[in-house]
């Protein structure tokens, strides 16, 4: 049984291979990969610029694309899934598309590196526009890295045990979609609705695109060599290669020529020709470059002509099973000892709390949710989501909160629920969002233009009636009496009240007062009126409807009044009156 | 694409269409007529029974109002919204909207634990006048629970009494009640502005002068000029604004913590200012685009933007403002602006005239200044 994909570099249509190799030779020796990895890249930036374009097309039409298809390839992305899982201990639904991706793994080993993953094509792209062309940084020999990924993969799985997320420092689409976003996203925003629309930037922003640049950077010391040595979301698919059901073969008309080492940039070829299973992506290559006919991929334990045996899995001469096996330990502990670590620090910002978007679920399970993709503040009308610095923690870094002195929630979405890839965020249909509460507005008093009998001001009342709450009010304050003690019409200011049991935070009312009274005006320092979330203030659950908890709620603190009359019409114009 | 782009211009033509001649109402143009035993049947019948919301709205107070509510505090009584029920209803009620409803069942509600208290009975059946009129604009039931309170020996501000008859159709009725009030009062600038409403410009403006003798200059002047816009007399709504604007600076009234402005002037200039432009203003040589202005309101300055397409304004929005009501100007005054595509003969909205006039000067001045 054969797999081959590669274009032969002797069988017939030649003119075929010709007009592919004025693209680039790998082009012509293994065009479907080559094509499936273009179409990859075009899916993903389509599912990113445009699907998750919060003013775009899709939004106004509804339903011809639907925005959770966004969240397709961070999906597919297993590490994320599965650490995410192990973090928070629930079962997510995005692991069976994990499993899924493991399962072709097994008739196409690592197929996901060398076919899908994003952000392999972009390494690709930049190996072609800068990579080839800077030689000085080129790699000569292999050294201790060449496990590092199943440490790097230890590390984040055994943090995760002990619930603390990592994977969104490593894991591949995650950084390539948060890269999109620190890089690009502003970019399409300022060019098509604005620049003054683009939030500043802040350390995590920072952080996450030198994390981006250095991943592309190692490409100078070897096409692919995040791929190859470094990604864990490639240890855990070459651990998956374990049970692969095909591999590459050599045979004996080898004329050892060493194209197929040269061509390789997943190191998968030994010094001998032979194969390195778990490091091989199937992109096949190798086989379309070979002058001799001499590579096939075929079922694993079809042993035809073959030149020599294929390596021992993940051995090399110079690095023995006991150095991989301290290494991993190593690994396993250090994961460990971090995920502590980080858990403890995570206690240090217990007192602050963070305005989450609607539908987050509970704090703890929030961190070990989000894989700080950072797609939802890409979907984020407004960017009314932003990641956060350092302020929470590193523990916190890059996690989505909203800033309502930017921006308010829009009351007709629910865009990042609907995008968020572990359920971190819960997607929400519109009517639970409305009555899902992500902090309590309250006014300054002190500092509130009518309550500090300044001036007239309605900005958050009419924002809030606009938005259709209705949870501020007005209530006159400073008043003057007549000398009979009767008020004097139109003295005093009307000045705003929040209603508790009304308002859900979305901070509209702080965005009016901000950039009226204080960016525009510069009456005030900071908004008058502030959305702080935290214990009861928020409702942060994991499963369940947020209209029941607010039915629920809004029993409970109903005041007892009295008896009513009855509410028919004599209580309207009773007898005595008739 | 095309064709979607023509679909959706036919479907928005529609909609304007619709907007059009669905709210013809909104303006006093078509105002509905009635005889005098009409509008006695129309309030017995009304005004007995709940208006249709009454199920559907909590009776709902808070826990600390003091629901004896009694007739007259003990001198030196600390203001307290959330116990005194007339303080409550001033504070918290009035200014809000959402709460008018609920306002008026707890006056009804009070009416009743109190029913043995006649002093506490006429006061509840007044004060449901008021609502009914001031806040719901329900004209038939504030005029029945007025005439409960007249019959207990209540008074009942006759102006306001008349504005209701005039709404529910019958000048008739109205014109009797101003009439038999004539003499016991100094005409005050609502009585005014009915009369004009009423076309009686001329009466209004013999009232406005006899008001202006007992001293009562500024204020009647501008209801006159109101009236005369009304009437379409621009020229005589001038010279009554430059009476204003002739009259000596205004003596401090002690608006409680209000900054000291002399309103009437101000409002007088930017009317006449705005008056001005109108003649001048050619919508043909507007190009298209979006314009922006203010004009002084009741509470301080309201912003408007126009947009304009092919000579035609095409809307107008508020975009500030701090108007202390929900008023009807806001959609009345510019749905008027929009379908007479004009800022004159404008009919100014009953009890938002301010802010009504408010809204016209800010378009022309808006407009004038994009003229090419």
């Amino acid at each position: 049984m054969r797999f081959d994909l590669f274009l032969s570099k002797a069988k017939e249509p030649k003119g075929v291979r010709r007009v592919l190799s004025v693209l680039r030779p790998t082009w012509a020796a293994s065009p479907v990969r080559r094509i499936a990895q273009t179409v990859c890249l075009i899916l993903f930036l389509t599912l990113f610029f445009y699907v998750c374009w919060p003013y775009g097309p899709v939004h106004e039409q509804g339903s011809t694309w639907p925005l959770r298809h966004a969240e397709l390839f961070l999906l597919l992305d297993p590490l994320a899934s599965l650490s995410a899982a192990l973090a928070a201990r629930v079962w997510l639904w995005s692991l069976v598309a994990a499993a899924v991706v493991l399962v072709i793994g097994i008739i196409l080993p690592r197929g996901f590196c060398g076919y899908v993953c994003p952000l392999g094509t972009l390494i690709d792209v930049f190996d072609w526009a800068v990579g080839r062309r800077v030689g000085r940084f080129r790699l000569t020999r292999s050294g201790w890295w060449i496990n590092l990924r199943y440490y790097i993969l230890a590390v984040t799985l055994s943090a995760a045990a002990c619930g603390v997320l990592l994977s969104g420092f490593v894991a591949a689409i995650a950084v390539v979609t948060r890269a999109m976003l620190f890089i690009f996203a502003p970019g399409q925003m300022g060019l098509l609705k604005g620049w003054y629309l683009v939030p500043p930037m802040n350390a995590g922003h920072y952080v996450s695109i030198v994390l981006f640049l250095a991943v592309l950077g190692l490409g100078l010391l070897r096409p692919r060599f995040w791929c190859a040595y470094v990604c864990p979301t490639g240890a855990l698919l070459s651990l998956g290669s374990f049970l692969r059901l095909t591999e590459r073969k050599v045979e004996t008309t080898c004329v050892e020529c060493g194209r197929c080492l040269s061509v390789c940039s997943f190191d998968a070829v030994g010094p001998d020709y032979s194969t390195r299973p778990l490091n091989c992506t199937f992109c096949q290559t190798c086989g379309g470059v070979c002058p001799s006919h001499s590579i096939r991929f075929a079922g694993r334990w079809d042993s035809g002509s073959l030149k020599a045996a294929s390596e021992p899995a993940g051995a090399r001469p110079s690095f023995s099973r006991r150095g991989f096996l301290f290494g991993a330990v190593g690994a396993f502990g250090g994961g460990a000892a971090a995920g502590a670590a980080l858990a403890r620090e995570r206690g240090g910002y217990a007192e602050s709390f963070p305005i989450r978007p609607p539908g987050s679920v509970p704090e703890q399970s929030f961190r070990r949710l989000c894989v700080r993709c950072g797609e939802c503040f890409k979907v984020c009308p407004n960017n009314v989501l932003q990641p956060a610095g350092f302020e929470l923690g590193l523990d916190g870094l890059w996690t989505p909160k909203v800033v309502p002195d930017w921006a308010g929630c829009r009351v007709s979405c629910n865009n990042c629920g609907q995008v968020c890839p572990t359920g971190a965020i819960r997607p929400l249909p519109i009517e639970e969002k409305r009555a899902a509460r992500i902090g309590l507005a309250a006014v300054n008093k002190k500092t509130c233009l009518p309550h500090a009998h300044r001036e007239d001001c309605r900005l958050c009342v009419d924002e809030c009636a606009a938005a259709g709450y209705n949870a501020i009010e007005f209530i006159r304050v400073g008043g003057a009496l007549d000398d009979k003690g009767v008020p004097v019409e139109g003295s005093g200011y009307l000045a705003p009240v929040v209603l508790e049991d009304k308002c859900i935070g979305c901070g509209l009312c702080q965005t009016s007062c901000y950039s009226v009274n204080v960016k525009g005006k510069k009456l005030l320092d900071e908004s008058a009126i502030a959305v702080s979330a935290g214990p009861g203030k928020e409702d942060r659950i994991s499963s369940g409807s947020y209209r029941d908890l607010r039915a629920e709620r809004l029993g409970r603190t109903k005041q007892p009044q009295p008896p009513q009359p009855s509410a028919s019409d004599d209580a309207y114009l009773p007898d005595f009156l008739r | 694409m095309a064709l979607r782009s023509l679909l959706g211009r036919v479907t928005m033509m529609l909609l304007v269409l619709s907007f059009f001649t669905g709210k013809v109402r909104a303006d006093n143009q078509v105002r509905v007529e009635r005889t005098r035993a009409e509008v006695e049947a129309l309030i017995k019948q009304e005004g007995s029974k709940p208006p249709d919301w009454w199920n559907s709205v909590e009776l709902r107070y808070p826990n600390t109002l003091d629901l004896n509510w009694p007739i007259r505090l003990p001198q030196g009584t600390p203001w307290e919204a959330n116990k005194n029920v007339g303080q409550y209803i001033w504070d918290v009620i009035n200014p809000n909207p959402s709460r008018w409803r609920e306002g008026v069942k707890l006056v009804n509600h009070l009416m009743i634990l109190h029913k043995d208290d006649p002093a506490k009975v006429e006061r509840s059946v007044g004060t449901l006048g008021h609502m009914f009129h001031d806040l719901l604009e329900d004209w038939a039931r504030a005029a029945f629970w007025w005439r409960k309170n007249e019959q207990m020996g209540g008074f009942v501000p006759p102006v306001k009494l008349a504005h209701c008859y005039w709404e529910l159709g019958s000048k008739e009725m109205a014109v009797e009640v101003l009439t038999e009030m004539e003499g016991y009062y100094v005409p005050e600038p609502g009585e005014i502005r009915l009369w004009g409403e009423m076309g009686e410009a001329d009466k209004a403006l013999a009232l406005a002068e006899s008001a202006a003798k007992e001293g009562w200059t500024d204020e009647s002047y501008l209801a006159a000029a109101d009236v005369c816009r009304q009437a379409g007399r621009y020229t005589q709504a001038a010279t009554y604004y430059e009476k204003v604007l002739a009259l000596p600076d205004l003596a401090p009234r002690g608006h409680g913590h209000e900054p000291e402005r002399d309103r009437p002037k101000e409002r007088a200039q930017a009317n006449l200012q705005a008056m001005k432009l109108f003649d001048a203003l050619d919508l043909k040589r507007v190009p298209d685009g979006t314009y922006t202005s203010d004009s002084i309101a009741y509470a301080d300055q309201l912003y408007v933007e126009v947009v304009v397409r092919a000579g035609r304004i095409e809307s107008v929005k508020v975009t500030q403002h701090k108007e202390r009501q929900f008023y009807s100007a806001f959609t009345d005054t510019i749905h008027q602006i929009v379908s007479k595509q004009s800022v004159k003969g404008i009919d100014a909205t009953t009890g938002a005239t301010i802010t009504s006039e408010a809204i016209i000067n800010a378009t022309a001045k808006a407009l004038s200044a994009g003229m090419k």
